[in-house]
C-alpha cells in the first residue's frame, strides 16, 4: 500500500494518493485490531499450499510486468503505475480465489480495489470518485472487522 | 431544493436518525413508510423542474445537485424508477412486521435504496458502479444471520458485485474516450468487453449466476425478495441510461443480437437449473434470473412499445417478487432456512395460494400480472425468422415444470388437520397482493393509462 502511494504521488495528485493510503491503511488496521482483540493465532500453512502461493505470486508478477507494457501504451499512463497496480490486482484476485474465510475475502477485495484505484486514480482525477473509492475501502474495512468478530462469536 | 436531496440525501439522513431510534419501533416503521409514501406520490404527481406548491408555500424543485464537480440528476426520466423504488420500499416495509423481521433493518434498507437511487442519478453513469458497491456493502447487515455461519451465497454476492466495480469504471472511462475517436476499434472492443463483463456480474448472467439461488436459499426470504427486486432493476436501468446516451452503441446492429442472446441464455439457463431444484427458495432465485432474461430481451428490441412494456412490467415484477417473498416467509415461518414446504397447503392455505399466484405471474400465465407483457414480447419476436421464439418457449415451459413440482408438494397428504395458520394481517396482505397482480393482468390498459403521462419522459432507445 505504501509502495502504491509512493508510486502514485510521483505521477498523480498527492492528496488523492494520500487519501487512498489513509483509507486503505485504516481499513486493514480495523481488521487487524479486531483480529488482535480475539487473539487468534495464525494457522500453519502446509508446504504444498505455500509452494502454490509462491508459484502463483511469481507467475502473477511476471504476467503483470508483461501486461504493464501493453497497458501503458493502451491507456497512456506510466509503466510503474501499471506494474504496481496489476501486482496488487492479481494478489487480490489470488486471495479471493484461495480464501474460504469471509474476512480474508474482504481483505482480497480491499487489495484488488487498491490496485485498481492506483491505476484509475491517474486516469480519472475527480475528487468525488477518489473520495467514493476511499469510502468503499473504509466500508470494506468495517465489514471485514465485523466478519472477524462474528466468525469467532459463531464458533464459540 | 432539488430532487437528489429529496430522494437521496433525505433517506440517508433519515436512516442515520432512525439508527439511533431503534427502540422505538412504531415510530421507525411509521416514519419510514410515510416518507416512502410521500416520495412515491411526489414522483407520480409532481413534474420535476417545476415549482412544488404545498398550500401557500412554493418550492422550486431543481433536478440537479452538484457535488465536487460531478452532478446528480433526477429528472422526469427517472420518475418511473422513483415511483417503483419508493413504492416497493413502502410495500416491503408494510409487510415487515408480518414477516417477523426486526425493525432494526429499516435504516440499512433506506441506505441501500438511497445508494441505488444515487447510482442511477450520478452523471456520468460509470460512477454508478461505486454507488452500487456502497449499496452492496450497506446490504450486508441485512443478509447476515446473527446465529448462523456466513453463507456462501452472501460471500459470492459480495465478491461478484465487487468485481464489477473496476470493470465498469475502467470500461466507462474507455467508452468516454472512444466518443472522441470512434474509429479506434481496439479501444471500443476492449471497453465493450469490460462493460459487458461488469454488467454480467451485476445481473448474474450465466455463468456468474450462482450467487442468486444461493443467496435466496441462505437468507431470509423477505430480505432476499427485497434485494433481488432492487439490484437487477437498477442494473437494467443503468444499462438503458448508458446505451441510450451513447449513439454508436444505440445504433449498433449488434445491440439487439447481444441483448437477445444474453436474455435467452438467462431464460433457458434459469429453466434448466430450476428443473433440478427441489428447494422452493432456490427456485425463487431462478425465477429472478428468468425475469432478468425477459427484461434484457425487451431492452434489446429497442422499439417504443418494448421500452414501454419494459418499464410497465417492472410494476407486476416487484409486486410478484414481494408477494412471493412474503408468502415464503409465512410458509417457512421462524425456521425460514430449511425450504421444506411439504403439505403446507393444509397449514397455510392463503400463503400457498399467494405463492402460486406470484410464481405464475412471474412466468406470465394468463390472466396474472405479467401475462400481457410476456405476450407482447412473444408478438414482437414473432416476426423474427430466427429461433428466438422457440428458445423463449422452451424457457417458459422449462420454468413451469419445477413450479408444478413445487405445487404438487403443497398438496401432499399430511397428518395435520386443515387449518388457517396465517394471522389476519397476513391474510389481508396476501389477498391484496393477489388482487393487485390479478387486476394488472386483467386490465393492463388501465395500468398503461395510469402511467401514460410519464412515457414522454422515458429514455427511449429506439
Amino acid at each position: 500500500m505504501v509502495a502504491e502511494f509512493i508510486i502514485d504521488f510521483q505521477f498523480g495528485s498527492f492528496s488523492s494518493a494520500l487519501v487512498r493510503l489513509v483509507a486503505s491503511l485504516s481499513a486493514l488496521f480495523a481488521i487487524y485490531l479486531s483480529m488482535k482483540e480475539i487473539n487468534n493465532s495464525l494457522p500453519i500453512i502446509p508446504r504444498n499450499s505455500a509452494f502454490f502461493r509462491i508459484t502463483a505470486y511469481i507467475m502473477f508478477v511476471g504476467v503483470s510486468v508483461l501486461l504493464a507494457t501493453r497497458i501503458s501504451d493502451f491507456l497512456g499512463i506510466p509503466i510503474e503505475i501499471n506494474v504496481g497496480g496489476l501486482i496488487a490486482i492479481f494478489c487480490g484476485l489470488l486471495q479471493l480465489g484461495i480464501s474460504t474465510s469471509p474476512s480474508k475475502v474482504v481483505i482480497g477485495i480491499i487489495i484488488l480495489d487498491i490496485g485498481f484505484a492506483s491505476i484509475y486514480g491517474i486516469l480519472e482525477s475527480s475528487l468525488l470518485v477518489n473520495g467514493l473509492i476511499s469510502a468503499v475501502l473504509l466500508l470494506l474495512g468495517g465489514l471485514g472487522a465485523y466478519f472477524v468478530v462474528r466468525e469467532v462469536t459463531v464458533e464459540n | 431544493m432539488s430532487t437528489p436531496i429529496l430522494y437521496i440525501a433525505l433517506p440517508v439522513f433519515s436512516a442515520f436518525v432512525l439508527f439511533f431510534l431503534r427502540k422505538k419501533s412504531k415510530i421507525m416503521l411509521t416514519f419510514s413508510m410515510t416518507l416512502y409514501g410521500m416520495l412515491s406520490l411526489l414522483a407520480y404527481f409532481q413534474v420535476f423542474g417545476e415549482v412544488l406548491k404545498i398550500g401557500s408555500i412554493s418550492i422550486a424543485l431543481n433536478t440537479t445537485l452538484s457535488i465536487l464537480g460531478r452532478e446528480f440528476i433526477l429528472s422526469n426520466a427517472d420518475r418511473f424508477f422513483l415511483i417503483i423504488t419508493c413504492s416497493s420500499s413502502l410495500f416491503w416495509l408494510g409487510g415487515l412486521r408480518t414477516s417477523g423481521l426486526s425493525v432494526n433493518v429499516i435504516p440499512y434498507q433506506m441506505l441501500v435504496t438511497a445508494s441505488l437511487t444515487a447510482a442511477l442519478a450520478v452523471d456520468p453513469f460509470v460512477y454508478s458502479a461505486i454507488f452500487v458497491e456502497i449499496a452492496v456493502l450497506c446490504s450486508m447487515p441485512l443478509l447476515i444471520h446473527a446465529k448462523a455461519p456466513l453463507s456462501k451465497g452472501v460471500v459470492r454476492f459480495l465478491i461478484f458485485q465487487s468485481l464489477s466495480l473496476p470493470l465498469i469504471l475502467l470500461g466507462g472511462w474507455l467508452v468516454a474516450g472512444s466518443q472522441a475517436s470512434p474509429s479506434d476499434f481496439q479501444q471500443i472492443g476492449f471497453a465493450g468487453f469490460l462493460l459487458g463483463a461488469g454488467f454480467a456480474f451485476w445481473l448474474a448472467v450465466f455463468p456468474f449466476h450462482t450467487w442468486i439461488p444461493q443467496l435466496s436459499e441462505d437468507t431470509h426470504p423477505y430480505i432476499a425478495g427485497f434485494l433481488l427486486t432492487l439490484f437487477p432493476q437498477v442494473a437494467l436501468l443503468v444499462i438503458i441510461d448508458f446505451s441510450s446516451s451513447i449513439t454508436w452503441i444505440r445504433d449498433s446492429s449488434l445491440f439487439e443480437t447481444i441483448f437477445s442472446m444474453v436474455g435467452i441464455i438467462m431464460l433457458v439457463a434459469a429453466a434448466v437449473w430450476g428443473f433440478y431444484e427441489k428447494n422452493v427458495k432456490r427456485i425463487f432465485g431462478n425465477l429472478v434470473l428468468f425475469e432478468t432474461g425477459f427484461l434484457l430481451i425487451l431492452i434489446g428490441l429497442q422499439t417504443t412499445l418494448t421500452v414501454e412494456v419494459f418499464f410497465l412490467s417492472l410494476i407486476p415484477r416487484f409486486l410478484s417478487l414481494l408477494l412471493a417473498s412474503l408468502c415464503l416467509t409465512i410458509i417457512l415461518g421462524e425456521d425460514s432456512f430449511t425450504g421444506d414446504i411439504s403439505g403446507c397447503f393444509r397449514k397455510f392455505p392463503f400463503a400457498s395460494i399467494g405463492l402460486m399466484f406470484a410464481f405464475f405471474s412471474i412466468i406470465g400465465l394468463p390472466p396474472l400480472g405479467e401475462f400481457p407483457f410476456k405476450l407482447i414480447l412473444f408478438n414482437s419476436l414473432e416476426s423474427s425468422l430466427e429461433l428466438k421464439p422457440v428458445w423463449l418457449l422452451i424457457g417458459f415451459i422449462g420454468m413451469l415444470i419445477p413450479l408444478f413440482g413445487i405445487f404438487m408438494k403443497f398438496f401432499q397428504p399430511s397428518k395435520s388437520k386443515f387449518q388457517i395458520g396465517e394471522t389476519w394481517t397476513q391474510i389481508v396482505l396476501v389477498c391484496v397482493g393477489i388482487l393487485l397482480i390479478s387486476l394488472i393482468g386483467i386490465f393492463p390498459g388501465e395500468l398503461r393509462l395510469m402511467f401514460s403521462q410519464l412515457f414522454q419522459y422515458l429514455p427511449f432507445i429506439g
